[in-house]
Protein backbone atom coordinates (compact mmCIF):
# COMPACT_ATOMS: atom_id res chain seq x y z
CA UNK A 1 0.00 0.00 0.00
CA UNK A 2 1.43 3.48 -0.45
CA UNK A 3 0.72 6.14 2.22
CA UNK A 4 1.30 9.66 1.54
CA UNK A 5 0.99 11.89 4.20
CA UNK A 6 0.97 16.01 3.82
CA UNK A 7 2.03 18.23 6.15
CA UNK A 8 3.18 21.96 6.39
CA UNK A 9 7.29 21.30 4.88
CA UNK A 10 7.73 17.05 5.05
CA UNK A 11 10.57 17.69 8.38
CA UNK A 12 8.88 16.22 11.65
CA UNK A 13 6.59 14.46 9.61
CA UNK A 14 9.34 12.35 7.92
CA UNK A 15 10.62 11.29 11.46
CA UNK A 16 6.79 10.01 11.65
CA UNK A 17 7.49 8.11 8.03
CA UNK A 18 10.30 6.41 9.78
CA UNK A 19 8.95 5.05 13.00
CA UNK A 20 5.81 3.90 10.70
CA UNK A 21 8.11 2.02 8.31
CA UNK A 22 9.14 -0.13 11.50
CA UNK A 23 5.23 -1.33 11.45
CA UNK A 24 5.44 -1.60 7.33
CA UNK A 25 4.64 -4.56 5.06
CA UNK A 26 7.83 -4.65 2.20
CA UNK A 27 5.71 -3.42 -0.34
CA UNK A 28 4.43 -0.65 1.51
CA UNK A 29 5.69 2.58 0.73
CA UNK A 30 5.33 5.67 2.91
CA UNK A 31 6.10 9.11 1.97
CA UNK A 32 5.50 12.81 3.80
CA UNK A 33 5.76 15.63 1.41
CA UNK A 34 4.64 19.51 1.78
CA UNK A 35 0.36 20.16 1.20
CA UNK A 36 1.57 22.33 -2.53
CA UNK A 37 2.45 18.96 -3.98
CA UNK A 38 -0.64 17.28 -3.46
CA UNK A 39 -2.49 17.80 -6.26
CA UNK A 40 0.31 16.41 -8.83
CA UNK A 41 1.49 13.27 -7.05
CA UNK A 42 -2.14 11.90 -5.08
CA UNK A 43 -2.46 9.54 -7.88
CA UNK A 44 0.86 7.89 -7.34
CA UNK A 45 -0.78 6.81 -3.53
CA UNK A 46 -3.46 4.99 -1.94
CA UNK A 47 -4.33 6.65 0.84
CA UNK A 48 -3.91 10.32 2.10
CA UNK A 49 -3.11 11.07 5.96
CA UNK A 50 -2.88 14.78 6.74
CA UNK A 51 -0.74 16.27 9.83
CA UNK A 52 -3.34 18.14 12.38
CA UNK A 53 -0.42 21.53 12.09
CA UNK A 54 -2.47 22.25 8.75
CA UNK A 55 -5.87 20.97 9.54
CA UNK A 56 -6.80 24.17 8.36
CA UNK A 57 -6.25 23.23 4.75
CA UNK A 58 -8.26 19.51 5.40
CA UNK A 59 -11.18 20.96 3.60
CA UNK A 60 -9.24 21.92 0.57
CA UNK A 61 -7.30 18.51 1.18
CA UNK A 62 -10.53 16.25 1.06
CA UNK A 63 -11.65 18.43 -1.96
CA UNK A 64 -8.54 16.73 -4.20
CA UNK A 65 -8.51 13.33 -2.93
CA UNK A 66 -12.21 13.08 -3.77
CA UNK A 67 -11.86 14.55 -7.33
CA UNK A 68 -8.50 12.21 -7.57
CA UNK A 69 -10.98 9.09 -6.05
CA UNK A 70 -8.87 9.04 -3.10
CA UNK A 71 -9.40 8.80 0.34
CA UNK A 72 -8.25 11.38 3.56
CA UNK A 73 -8.38 11.68 6.68
CA UNK A 74 -6.40 13.65 9.91
CA UNK A 75 -3.78 12.09 11.97
CA UNK A 76 -4.80 12.49 15.47
CA UNK A 77 -2.96 15.46 17.31
CA UNK A 78 -1.71 12.48 20.46
CA UNK A 79 -0.20 10.04 18.09
CA UNK A 80 1.28 12.47 15.65
CA UNK A 81 3.16 14.22 18.29
CA UNK A 82 3.88 10.62 19.96
CA UNK A 83 5.08 10.22 16.46
CA UNK A 84 3.41 6.69 17.03
CA UNK A 85 4.13 4.76 14.05
CA UNK A 86 1.89 1.54 14.51
CA UNK A 87 -1.35 3.64 15.28
CA UNK A 88 -0.79 5.77 11.92
CA UNK A 89 -0.02 2.65 9.86
CA UNK A 90 -2.73 1.23 11.07
CA UNK A 91 -4.90 4.31 10.58
CA UNK A 92 -4.26 4.17 6.71
CA UNK A 93 -5.12 0.65 6.45
CA UNK A 94 -8.11 1.08 8.07
CA UNK A 95 -8.81 3.96 5.97
CA UNK A 96 -7.73 2.19 3.07
CA UNK A 97 -10.15 -0.68 3.73
CA UNK A 98 -12.92 1.39 4.17
CA UNK B 1 -10.70 22.99 36.36
CA UNK B 2 -14.08 24.08 34.23
CA UNK B 3 -13.34 27.89 34.02
CA UNK B 4 -9.91 26.78 32.49
CA UNK B 5 -10.96 24.56 30.11
CA UNK B 6 -13.34 27.32 28.95
CA UNK B 7 -10.66 29.38 28.71
CA UNK B 8 -8.85 26.94 26.26
CA UNK B 9 -11.89 26.15 24.33
CA UNK B 10 -12.19 30.10 23.89
CA UNK B 11 -8.98 30.34 22.66
CA UNK B 12 -9.42 27.89 20.12
CA UNK B 13 -12.17 29.47 19.12
CA UNK B 14 -10.60 32.50 18.91
CA UNK B 15 -7.85 30.92 16.85
CA UNK B 16 -9.88 29.52 14.52
CA UNK B 17 -11.58 32.96 13.35
CA UNK B 18 -8.19 34.16 12.55
CA UNK B 19 -6.98 30.95 10.89
CA UNK B 20 -9.87 30.96 8.02
CA UNK B 21 -8.84 34.11 6.54
CA UNK B 22 -5.18 33.33 6.45
CA UNK B 23 -6.06 30.43 5.16
CA UNK B 24 -7.92 31.86 2.32
CA UNK B 25 -5.34 35.03 1.65
CA UNK B 26 -2.03 32.24 1.40
CA UNK B 27 -4.43 30.45 -0.87
CA UNK B 28 -4.81 33.73 -3.20
CA UNK B 29 -2.86 32.23 -6.37
CA UNK B 30 -0.55 35.05 -6.52
CA UNK B 31 0.30 35.16 -2.67
CA UNK B 32 1.07 31.39 -2.90
CA UNK B 33 3.17 32.10 -6.02
CA UNK B 34 5.33 34.86 -3.86
CA UNK B 35 5.97 32.66 -1.14
CA UNK B 36 6.50 29.50 -3.17
CA UNK B 37 9.22 31.64 -5.81
CA UNK B 38 10.76 32.56 -3.14
CA UNK B 39 11.19 29.34 -1.61
CA UNK B 40 12.47 28.40 -4.28
CA UNK B 41 15.11 30.74 -4.17
CA UNK B 42 16.18 29.86 -0.92
CA UNK B 43 19.45 27.33 -1.86
CA UNK B 44 20.68 30.40 -3.41
CA UNK B 45 19.91 32.61 -0.21
CA UNK B 46 21.56 29.44 2.34
CA UNK B 47 24.49 28.75 0.15
CA UNK B 48 25.16 32.84 -0.71
CA UNK B 49 24.99 33.26 3.35
CA UNK B 50 27.09 30.41 3.58
CA UNK B 51 30.59 32.10 1.74
CA UNK B 52 29.27 35.37 3.29
CA UNK B 53 29.95 33.49 6.71
CA UNK B 54 32.99 32.11 5.19
CA UNK B 55 34.58 34.94 3.58
CA UNK B 56 33.80 37.29 6.84
CA UNK B 57 35.98 35.25 9.13
CA UNK B 58 38.68 36.28 6.60
CA UNK B 59 37.74 40.12 7.41
CA UNK B 60 37.95 42.05 10.59
CA UNK B 61 34.56 42.25 10.66
CA UNK B 62 34.04 39.91 13.86
CA UNK B 63 35.77 40.97 16.89
CA UNK B 64 37.07 43.52 18.11
CA UNK B 65 40.86 42.99 17.86
CA UNK B 66 40.74 44.70 13.92
CA UNK B 67 42.74 41.93 12.65
CA UNK B 68 41.15 38.58 10.68
CA UNK B 69 39.66 35.55 12.57
CA UNK B 70 41.26 33.39 10.28
CA UNK B 71 44.51 34.53 8.72
CA UNK B 72 44.82 32.68 6.02
CA UNK B 73 41.12 33.47 4.45
CA UNK B 74 42.27 36.98 4.32
CA UNK B 75 43.68 37.28 1.25
CA UNK B 76 40.83 35.50 -0.32
CA UNK B 77 38.17 36.88 1.82
CA UNK B 78 36.38 39.11 -0.99
CA UNK B 79 36.61 36.59 -3.92
CA UNK B 80 34.66 34.29 -1.24
CA UNK B 81 32.31 36.51 -0.52
CA UNK B 82 31.70 37.37 -4.74
CA UNK B 83 30.11 34.02 -4.54
CA UNK B 84 27.21 35.82 -2.63
CA UNK B 85 27.11 38.92 -5.06
CA UNK B 86 26.00 36.25 -7.83
CA UNK B 87 23.66 34.43 -5.85
CA UNK B 88 22.13 36.13 -2.80
CA UNK B 89 22.60 39.33 -4.18
CA UNK B 90 21.26 38.56 -7.67
CA UNK B 91 18.00 36.63 -6.05
CA UNK B 92 15.25 39.54 -7.64
CA UNK B 93 17.22 38.18 -11.21
CA UNK B 94 16.54 34.02 -9.75
CA UNK B 95 13.54 35.00 -8.42
CA UNK B 96 12.05 36.45 -11.53
CA UNK B 97 12.18 32.90 -12.77
CA UNK B 98 10.71 31.28 -10.18
CA UNK B 99 8.45 33.31 -9.25
CA UNK B 100 6.74 32.85 -13.46
CA UNK B 101 7.07 29.51 -13.08
CA UNK B 102 4.82 29.24 -9.59
CA UNK B 103 2.66 31.36 -11.19
CA UNK B 104 2.01 29.53 -14.36
CA UNK B 105 1.34 26.27 -12.23
CA UNK B 106 -1.13 27.48 -10.04
CA UNK B 107 -2.97 28.95 -13.43
CA UNK B 108 -2.36 26.36 -15.46
CA UNK B 109 0.05 27.95 -17.46
CA UNK B 110 2.99 25.80 -19.42
CA UNK B 111 5.92 26.90 -16.88
CA UNK B 112 8.94 26.62 -19.31
CA UNK B 113 7.67 29.22 -21.67
CA UNK B 114 6.39 31.29 -18.62
CA UNK B 115 10.13 31.19 -16.67
CA UNK B 116 11.57 32.96 -19.90
CA UNK B 117 8.60 35.00 -19.66
CA UNK B 118 9.25 36.05 -16.54
CA UNK B 119 13.34 36.40 -16.54
CA UNK B 120 12.63 38.38 -19.94
CA UNK B 121 10.27 40.99 -18.83
CA UNK B 122 12.17 41.81 -15.62
CA UNK B 123 15.53 42.48 -17.87
CA UNK B 124 13.42 44.61 -20.27
CA UNK B 125 11.52 46.45 -17.23
CA UNK B 126 14.79 47.19 -15.37
CA UNK B 127 17.53 47.02 -17.84
CA UNK B 128 17.83 50.07 -20.95
CA UNK B 129 21.46 50.05 -21.90
CA UNK B 130 24.61 47.60 -21.97
CA UNK B 131 27.68 49.77 -23.06
CA UNK B 132 30.81 47.80 -23.91
CA UNK B 133 29.93 44.43 -22.78
CA UNK B 134 28.66 46.47 -19.06
CA UNK B 135 25.44 47.16 -17.35
CA UNK B 136 24.46 47.97 -13.89
CA UNK B 137 23.15 44.98 -12.10
CA UNK B 138 21.85 47.02 -8.88
CA UNK B 139 17.68 45.90 -10.23
CA UNK B 140 19.01 42.16 -9.68
CA UNK B 141 19.70 42.48 -5.91
CA UNK B 142 17.34 43.52 -3.30
CA UNK B 143 16.35 46.57 -4.90
CA UNK B 144 14.74 45.04 -7.60
CA UNK B 145 13.28 42.27 -5.51
CA UNK B 146 9.42 44.15 -5.52
CA UNK B 147 9.75 44.79 -9.09
CA UNK B 148 10.23 41.19 -10.31
CA UNK B 149 7.59 39.94 -8.37
CA UNK B 150 5.28 42.52 -9.83
CA UNK B 151 6.72 41.84 -13.44
CA UNK B 152 6.47 37.72 -13.21
CA UNK B 153 3.19 37.88 -11.97
CA UNK B 154 1.35 40.33 -14.38
CA UNK B 155 3.21 38.77 -17.73
CA UNK B 156 2.41 35.48 -16.22
CA UNK B 157 -1.40 36.40 -16.10
CA UNK B 158 -1.37 38.56 -19.19
CA UNK B 159 0.37 35.53 -20.66
CA UNK B 160 -2.71 33.33 -19.29
CA UNK B 161 -5.61 35.83 -20.72
CA UNK B 162 -3.43 35.91 -24.23
CA UNK B 163 -4.31 32.18 -24.27
CA UNK B 164 -7.54 32.04 -22.78
CA UNK B 165 -9.29 34.54 -25.50
CA UNK B 166 -7.11 32.46 -27.93
CA UNK B 167 -4.84 35.69 -28.96
CA UNK B 168 -2.18 33.50 -30.61
CA UNK B 169 -0.45 32.06 -33.78
CA UNK B 170 -2.40 28.83 -34.13
CA UNK B 171 -0.63 25.85 -35.93
CA UNK B 172 -2.18 23.63 -38.31
CA UNK B 173 -2.77 19.69 -37.17
CA UNK B 174 -0.09 17.61 -37.71
CA UNK B 175 2.49 20.06 -36.10
CA UNK B 176 4.35 18.79 -32.86
CA UNK B 177 3.06 20.11 -29.69
CA UNK B 178 6.23 21.85 -28.73
CA UNK B 179 6.46 23.74 -31.69
CA UNK B 180 3.19 24.83 -31.71
CA UNK B 181 3.59 25.92 -27.92
CA UNK B 182 6.93 27.92 -29.74
CA UNK B 183 4.86 30.04 -31.86
CA UNK B 184 1.26 30.67 -29.99
CA UNK B 185 4.14 32.26 -26.99
CA UNK B 186 4.92 34.81 -29.95
CA UNK B 187 1.88 37.31 -29.64
CA UNK B 188 1.74 37.64 -25.88
CA UNK B 189 5.43 37.19 -25.36
CA UNK B 190 5.87 40.32 -28.32
CA UNK B 191 3.11 42.24 -26.41
CA UNK B 192 4.33 42.28 -22.88
CA UNK B 193 7.74 42.79 -23.75
CA UNK B 194 6.89 45.46 -26.13
CA UNK B 195 4.95 47.18 -22.73
CA UNK B 196 8.46 46.05 -20.89
CA UNK B 197 10.70 47.84 -23.30
CA UNK B 198 8.90 50.51 -23.46
CA UNK B 199 8.46 51.74 -19.83
CA UNK B 200 12.25 51.04 -19.96
CA UNK B 201 13.76 52.11 -22.36
CA UNK B 202 11.58 54.81 -24.89
CA UNK B 203 9.92 56.77 -21.74
CA UNK B 204 12.97 56.09 -19.56
CA UNK B 205 11.10 55.06 -16.61
CA UNK B 206 13.28 53.69 -13.64
CA UNK B 207 10.75 51.68 -11.50
CA UNK B 208 13.51 50.58 -9.70
CA UNK B 209 14.44 53.26 -8.30
CA UNK B 210 10.62 54.17 -8.45
CA UNK B 211 9.62 51.64 -6.54
CA UNK B 212 11.97 51.86 -3.82
CA UNK B 213 11.58 55.46 -2.68
CA UNK B 214 7.64 55.00 -2.41
CA UNK B 215 7.85 51.71 -1.07
CA UNK B 216 11.10 52.13 1.10
CA UNK B 217 9.43 54.08 4.13
CA UNK B 218 6.43 51.83 4.28
CA UNK B 219 8.47 48.21 4.00
CA UNK B 220 11.02 49.60 6.15
CA UNK B 221 8.99 50.87 9.25
CA UNK B 222 7.11 47.48 9.15
CA UNK B 223 10.59 46.18 10.63
CA UNK B 224 9.76 47.68 14.40
CA UNK B 225 9.67 46.07 18.21
CA UNK B 226 5.68 46.55 18.18
CA UNK B 227 4.63 44.52 14.42
CA UNK B 228 7.08 42.02 15.29
CA UNK B 229 6.05 41.16 18.55
CA UNK B 230 2.68 41.40 17.19
CA UNK B 231 3.50 38.94 14.42
CA UNK B 232 4.98 36.32 17.13
CA UNK B 233 1.78 36.69 19.51
CA UNK B 234 -0.30 36.03 16.48
CA UNK B 235 1.37 33.05 15.34
CA UNK B 236 2.21 31.54 18.87
CA UNK B 237 -1.79 31.85 19.47
CA UNK B 238 -2.08 29.39 16.00
CA UNK B 239 0.67 27.14 17.47
CA UNK B 240 -1.42 26.97 20.62
CA UNK B 241 -4.01 25.89 18.56
CA UNK B 242 -1.96 23.18 17.67
CA UNK B 243 -1.81 24.87 14.29
CA UNK B 244 1.41 25.58 12.02
CA UNK B 245 1.92 29.60 12.91
CA UNK B 246 4.72 29.70 10.68
CA UNK B 247 3.26 28.43 7.82
CA UNK B 248 0.14 30.13 8.17
CA UNK B 249 1.78 33.48 7.90
CA UNK B 250 4.39 32.79 5.79
CA UNK B 251 2.31 34.23 2.97
CA UNK B 252 2.98 37.47 4.90
CA UNK B 253 6.16 37.47 6.46
CA UNK B 254 8.04 35.65 3.56
CA UNK B 255 8.21 38.48 0.68
CA UNK B 256 9.62 40.98 3.64
CA UNK B 257 11.76 39.36 5.48
CA UNK B 258 13.18 37.78 2.76
CA UNK B 259 13.86 41.42 1.12
CA UNK B 260 15.09 42.40 4.87
CA UNK B 261 17.94 39.86 4.87
CA UNK B 262 18.80 40.34 1.37
CA UNK B 263 19.43 44.35 2.25
CA UNK B 264 20.93 43.11 4.79
CA UNK B 265 23.23 41.16 3.09
CA UNK B 266 24.45 43.71 1.03
CA UNK B 267 24.65 46.35 3.15
CA UNK B 268 27.20 43.96 5.23
CA UNK B 269 29.10 42.63 1.83
CA UNK B 270 29.52 47.03 1.52
CA UNK B 271 30.88 47.45 4.45
CA UNK B 272 28.12 47.73 7.39
CA UNK B 273 28.90 46.83 10.51
CA UNK B 274 26.79 43.76 11.85
CA UNK B 275 24.78 46.02 14.54
CA UNK B 276 24.29 48.97 12.22
CA UNK B 277 22.99 46.47 9.45
CA UNK B 278 18.96 48.24 8.39
CA UNK B 279 16.98 45.46 9.45
CA UNK B 280 16.52 43.69 12.99
CA UNK B 281 13.72 41.23 11.86
CA UNK B 282 15.28 38.44 10.20
CA UNK B 283 15.00 34.34 9.93
CA UNK B 284 17.52 34.29 12.04
CA UNK B 285 15.72 36.62 15.13
CA UNK B 286 12.70 34.60 15.10
CA UNK B 287 15.02 31.65 15.24
CA UNK B 288 17.42 32.59 18.24
CA UNK B 289 13.84 33.27 20.51
CA UNK B 290 10.65 31.63 19.65
CA UNK B 291 11.09 27.84 20.65
CA UNK B 292 14.40 28.85 22.44
CA UNK B 293 11.70 30.55 24.82
CA UNK B 294 8.83 28.51 24.92
CA UNK B 295 9.83 24.64 23.83
CA UNK B 296 13.53 24.73 25.66
CA UNK B 297 12.66 25.89 29.03
CA UNK B 298 9.62 23.31 28.99
CA UNK B 299 11.64 20.96 28.23
CA UNK B 300 13.60 21.46 31.01
CA UNK B 301 11.10 21.58 33.89
CA UNK B 302 9.83 18.59 32.32
CA UNK B 303 13.08 16.87 32.70
CA UNK B 304 12.69 17.28 36.40
CA UNK B 305 9.24 17.16 36.95
CA UNK B 306 7.24 14.98 39.53
CA UNK B 307 5.34 12.74 36.75
CA UNK B 308 8.06 10.04 35.37
CA UNK B 309 6.17 10.23 32.11
CA UNK B 310 7.12 13.93 31.72
CA UNK B 311 10.74 12.66 32.57
CA UNK B 312 10.72 10.06 29.60
CA UNK B 313 9.18 12.53 27.14
CA UNK B 314 11.20 15.46 27.67
CA UNK B 315 14.50 12.90 26.87
CA UNK B 316 12.66 11.57 23.67
CA UNK B 317 11.63 15.25 22.48
CA UNK B 318 15.51 16.92 23.18
CA UNK B 319 16.81 15.63 19.78
CA UNK B 320 14.22 16.80 17.29
CA UNK B 321 13.93 20.10 19.84
CA UNK B 322 17.51 21.32 19.61
CA UNK B 323 16.66 21.79 15.74
CA UNK B 324 13.72 23.50 16.35
CA UNK B 325 11.79 20.71 15.33
CA UNK B 326 9.15 21.64 18.02
CA UNK B 327 5.89 19.53 16.50
CA UNK B 328 6.82 16.52 19.01
CA UNK B 329 6.29 18.70 22.24
CA UNK B 330 3.32 20.76 20.41
CA UNK B 331 0.65 17.33 19.63
CA UNK B 332 2.87 15.34 21.93
CA UNK B 333 2.78 16.28 25.42
CA UNK B 334 0.67 18.23 24.50
CA UNK B 335 0.63 21.57 24.53
CA UNK B 336 -1.53 22.63 22.14
CA UNK B 337 -4.78 22.95 23.60
CA UNK B 338 -3.20 22.37 27.04
CA UNK B 339 -5.51 24.86 29.26
CA UNK B 340 -2.53 24.92 32.20
CA UNK B 341 0.35 25.30 29.52
CA UNK B 342 -1.18 27.61 26.50
CA UNK B 343 -1.52 30.57 28.53
CA UNK B 344 2.77 30.98 29.38
CA UNK B 345 3.25 29.65 25.81
CA UNK B 346 1.85 33.00 24.46
CA UNK B 347 3.06 35.19 26.88
CA UNK B 348 6.48 33.80 27.33
CA UNK B 349 6.40 34.63 23.13
CA UNK B 350 5.40 37.74 23.13
CA UNK B 351 8.06 38.55 26.15
CA UNK B 352 11.00 37.16 24.93
CA UNK B 353 9.86 38.57 21.13
CA UNK B 354 9.81 41.95 22.29
CA UNK B 355 12.89 41.89 24.89
CA UNK B 356 14.96 40.24 21.70
CA UNK B 357 14.30 42.46 19.25
CA UNK B 358 15.20 45.61 22.09
CA UNK B 359 18.77 43.91 22.58
CA UNK B 360 19.37 43.91 18.56
CA UNK B 361 17.63 47.61 18.47
CA UNK B 362 19.90 48.65 21.12
CA UNK B 363 22.68 47.22 19.68
CA UNK B 364 23.65 44.90 22.21
CA UNK B 365 24.33 42.31 19.89
CA UNK B 366 24.89 42.26 15.71
CA UNK B 367 22.55 41.66 13.27
CA UNK B 368 22.30 39.00 11.11
CA UNK B 369 23.81 39.45 7.65
CA UNK B 370 23.40 35.73 6.86
CA UNK B 371 20.46 32.95 6.90
CA UNK B 372 20.84 29.58 7.71
CA UNK B 373 18.54 26.75 7.09
CA UNK B 374 15.90 26.90 9.65
CA UNK B 375 16.52 23.97 11.34
CA UNK B 376 20.07 25.45 12.23
CA UNK B 377 20.67 24.83 16.14
CA UNK B 378 20.09 28.16 17.04
CA UNK B 379 23.13 28.37 19.29
CA UNK B 380 25.00 28.17 15.80
CA UNK B 381 22.47 30.07 13.75
CA UNK B 382 23.25 32.95 15.80
CA UNK B 383 27.03 33.44 15.86
CA UNK B 384 27.23 32.62 12.43
CA UNK B 385 24.53 34.55 10.84
CA UNK B 386 25.76 37.76 12.97
CA UNK B 387 28.91 36.91 13.61
CA UNK B 388 28.49 37.89 17.47
CA UNK B 389 28.69 35.59 20.13
CA UNK B 390 26.68 37.35 22.57
CA UNK B 391 23.53 36.46 20.40
CA UNK B 392 24.68 32.98 23.11
CA UNK B 393 23.60 35.35 25.77
CA UNK B 394 20.04 36.37 24.09
CA UNK B 395 19.56 32.90 23.62
CA UNK B 396 20.46 32.13 27.95
CA UNK B 397 18.16 35.31 28.41
CA UNK B 398 14.91 33.55 26.77
CA UNK B 399 15.66 30.14 27.88
CA UNK B 400 15.43 32.38 31.63
CA UNK B 401 12.33 34.13 30.89
CA UNK B 402 10.58 30.96 29.86
CA UNK B 403 11.49 28.98 32.75
CA UNK B 404 9.71 32.13 34.69
CA UNK B 405 6.92 32.75 32.89
CA UNK B 406 6.39 28.50 32.42
CA UNK B 407 6.92 27.85 36.06
CA UNK B 408 3.93 28.69 38.14
CA UNK B 409 2.01 27.25 35.54
CA UNK B 410 3.87 23.96 35.28
CA UNK B 411 3.52 23.41 38.96
CA UNK B 412 -0.40 23.36 38.48
CA UNK B 413 0.25 21.03 35.43
CA UNK B 414 2.52 19.01 37.10
CA UNK B 415 -0.06 18.54 40.22
CA UNK B 416 -2.50 17.60 37.90
CA UNK B 417 -0.63 14.76 36.10
CA UNK B 418 0.76 13.48 39.18
CA UNK B 419 -2.48 12.92 40.42
CA UNK B 420 -3.67 11.30 37.39
CA UNK B 421 -0.90 9.21 37.69
CA UNK B 422 -1.36 8.00 41.27
CA UNK B 423 -5.28 7.67 40.31
CA UNK B 424 -3.74 5.42 37.46
CA UNK B 425 -1.21 3.71 39.83
CA UNK B 426 -4.05 2.58 41.84
CA UNK B 427 -6.87 1.32 39.56
CA UNK B 428 -4.24 -1.22 38.48
CA UNK B 429 -3.33 -2.37 42.19
CA UNK B 430 -6.84 -3.21 42.26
Amino acid sequence: MKILLICALGMSTSLLVQNMNKFASEDDFIEALPEGKLESVIDNYDVVLVGPQIRYKFPKIQKIAETHNKKAELIDMKSYGAMDGEVVINQAKNLFNK
Amino acid sequence: MPEKRGLGDKINDLTMKIAEPLGIFAEIPAVSAIQDGLVGCMPIILIGSIFLIIGTLGTPAIGTSGAPLIGFLAPIASKIQFVNGLTMNFLALYASITIAMAYAEKLGVEQKSSAVLGLGTFLLMTINSITDGMMVVKPFSASGLIVTIITSLAAVKIYKLFLDKKIVIKMPAGVPPNVGNAFSALIPFMFIFTIAWTIRTIIGFDIVTWLEEALKPIFSAADNIFTFTLFQGVKSLLWAAGLHGDNMLSGISTPLVTLWQTQNSEAFLAGTAAVDLPHIWTDGLIRICSWTSTVWPLIILLLTSKVKYHRTFAITAIPAAIFTIVEPVIFGLPLALNPFLMIPFILTTIVSSATTYLMFQLKFVGRFFAQLPWATPPFLNGPLGTGDWKTLIVIVINVAIGLVIYYPFFKAYESNELQKEQERIKEVSK
